[in-house]
């Protein structure tokens, strides 16, 4: 059996799934970080099979940008992680009570 | 390549200007306090004047212009934007004059990241390409992430970050999965072409829609919308009030130009009406009635920042019904009128909340009006503004909006927007109440700084004035 574009278009949207069932149901920080960077990544994915597909280097563009964006995004995410850190001991989701209406 | 350099002038100066604030930082310290604010003024009046400059050579937009390859596209729409944009940010500044001072902030990397908000915005608003749109998209995201966590010894702010954060980068991911099928449906990523490749390949339509949802989620999420507004309260209340205030006017002019040329560009979906009539009408309604149980002021000014988005969403119903001047002009001048009402509440807040967060409960505010009569009658008008009483500025843009959706037909949308309006009134009208009331309590007021006086002077002269300039 050939492996054809089509085919990494239906393995990034059940990877995609899978990091949104990570993001909604996880309350460690980091397990939620790491879900995102799979649904990031499941998109990356897509997007070069999608290019393969139009034969068209759009694609491969685009993924570049998005691994950067990525990157950018977990770093405040983990500066974020530390200063929740320092005040609480403790980086579970449970933590955020102060702010309620 | 020189065209590029001149029109995307306001862009150059600020993010130049950006890492000079940093420099300037690096060398005094926190001795160089006064000479941040002045510089970083000057950087955005600088792109003010500059944008007004662009404005004129580009024969006040009479013609598009593309840049870059056609990422980006200058229009008179764009000019207008962007102009509203560079004024929200010099709002933002001056009321965080005072309000870095009096908690003993760091100011440098506050400006920079200010600034890199405002260059992101700018992308934003003159992107024409979806990648483009995101990168821009993230610069101002990135920046607006750690501006509400810029307090970090203060645990709501933290919080207020982490839930900004979180549901933020997990609609990026939406929104970059969305761009990921859009272009897998059509093979481009430009506005202007999108519609032309969905047409030449009508059997991957189902890939588009859902790609479409995607990334109108994920814009829907940056504009508050229903049912993406739930992180709006928290994170506006834990911010410090001037970064709220630019955090619920700034972004929202920035993806509403984007939005608007997105739909005007790209997308002419047959069954898209009855999903901005859904956002609206549920943006409105839930905002409203929402804002009524409020006693935190703040919490109050978010669920009515949900509620105007939801105003705004009307004029997008008609799209495709109205000439698309009319719909710029609608949306741009509530934007315009929304950021001076909306900043200058959030600046006198941040004012009153002096050093330990006080006076952010609707009961703290009484007896202000006999200690400080100018700044409670300033919060008044702007109270009046928000509400929409006439003649202020929050009356003329609700009228433009209210009449669109009576010329496209949808008499009943812009009867639903009036309605809520008069709920609206009474949250906005008990806090008039509560200035009014005699006091008991008898806390220090801050003493009021020069950058305070003038950002007070500006808004309320904007929520008079704009209804009396033309626009393009």
């Amino acid at each position: 059996m050939t492996v054809l574009p089509h085919h990494y278009v239906i393995l990034a949207v059940i990877v995609f799934t899978i990091g949104t069932v990570g993001v909604l149901t996880r309350k460690n920080l980091f397990i939620v970080l790491l879900s995102v960077e799979l649904m990031l990544n499941s998109a990356n994915l897509a997007l070069v099979a999608f290019s393969k597909m139009h034969a068209h280097m759009a694609g491969h563009i685009i993924v570049m940008f998005s691994i950067a964006i990525a990157a950018a995004e977990v770093s405040i995410g983990l500066a974020l992680i530390i200063a929740l850190y320092r005040l609480h001991d403790d980086i579970g989701l449970d933590v955020l009570t102060k702010l309620r209406g | 390549m020189a065209e590029e350099f001149v029109v995307l002038l306001p862009l150059w100066i600020i993010v130049i200007g950006a890492i000079g604030v940093l420099i300037i930082e690096a060398v005094w310290g926190t001795k160089g306090r006064s000479v941040l604010f002045a510089a970083t003024m000057a950087i955005l009046l600088l792109a003010f004047i500059g944008e007004i400059m662009v404005y004129r050579w580009t024969c006040a937009g009479a013609q598009d212009i593309f840049l870059f390859n056609r990422v980006l596209k200058i229009s008179a729409l764009t000019n207008l934007f962007v102009l509203s944009a560079i004024v929200a940010a010099i709002l933002t500044i001056l009321f965080s004059d005072h309000y870095l001072i009096a908690h003993a902030a760091t100011t440098g990397e506050y400006y920079f990241l200010v600034l890199m908000v405002v260059a992101g915005m700018i992308n934003v608003i003159l992107s024409h390409e979806l990648v483009t749109f995101l990168v821009g998209l993230e610069l101002l995201s990135l920046g607006s992430y750690a501006l509400a966590g810029y307090f970090r010894n203060r645990e709501k702010s933290i919080e207020a970050a982490l839930k900004y954060y979180l549901p933020g980068i997990f609609s990026t991911a939406i929104m970059v999965m969305g761009i990921a099928f859009i272009f897998g449906a059509t093979g481009t990523t430009f506005f202007d072409q999108l519609n032309q490749g969905m047409l030449q390949m009508p059997h991957r339509s189902i890939a588009f829609v859902f790609g479409f949802i995607m990334l109108l989620a994920g814009i829907a999420f940056k504009l508050t919308l229903v049912p993406f507004h739930a992180y709006a309260p928290d994170v506006y209340e834990g911010a410090s009030a001037p970064i709220s205030g630019l955090l619920s006017t700034g972004i929202k002019i920035a993806v509403f130009a984007s939005l608007v040329r997105i739909l005007g560009d790209a997308f002419q979906l047959p069954s898209g009406k009855a999903m901005f009539v859904f956002l609206s009408t549920a943006t409105m309604a839930v905002g409203n009635s929402m804002a009524l149980k409020q006693e935190n002021i703040k919490r109050m000014l978010a669920y009515s920042s949900i509620a105007h988005a939801g105003y705004m969403v009307i004029a997008l119903v008609s799209h495709s019904a109205i000439p698309a001047r009319d719909m710029h002009f609608a949306i741009g001048f509530y934007l315009l009128a929304y950021t001076f009402m909306t900043l200058g509440s959030f600046g006198i807040l941040g004012w009153l909340s002096g050093r330990e967060e006080r006076f952010i409960y609707l009961k703290d505010l009484a007896g202000i009006s006999k200690r400080c009569p100018a700044i409670s009658l300033a919060l008044a008008v702007l109270m009046f503004s928000l509400a929409g009483f006439p003649p202020t500025a929050g009356f003329f843009a609700k009228y433009y909006v209210f009449r669109l959706a009576i010329v496209s037909g949808d008499l009943w949308l812009a009867i639903f927007g009036i309605l809520n309006s008069f709920i609206s009134a009474y949250y906005y009208l008990r806090v008039v109440v509560y200035i009014m009331m005699k006091n008991d309590n008898d806390v220090q007021l801050p003493a009021l700084r020069l950058s305070l006086k003038l950002a007070i002077l500006l808004s309320i002269l904007g929520t008079f004035a704009i209804p009396f300039i033309s626009f393009p």
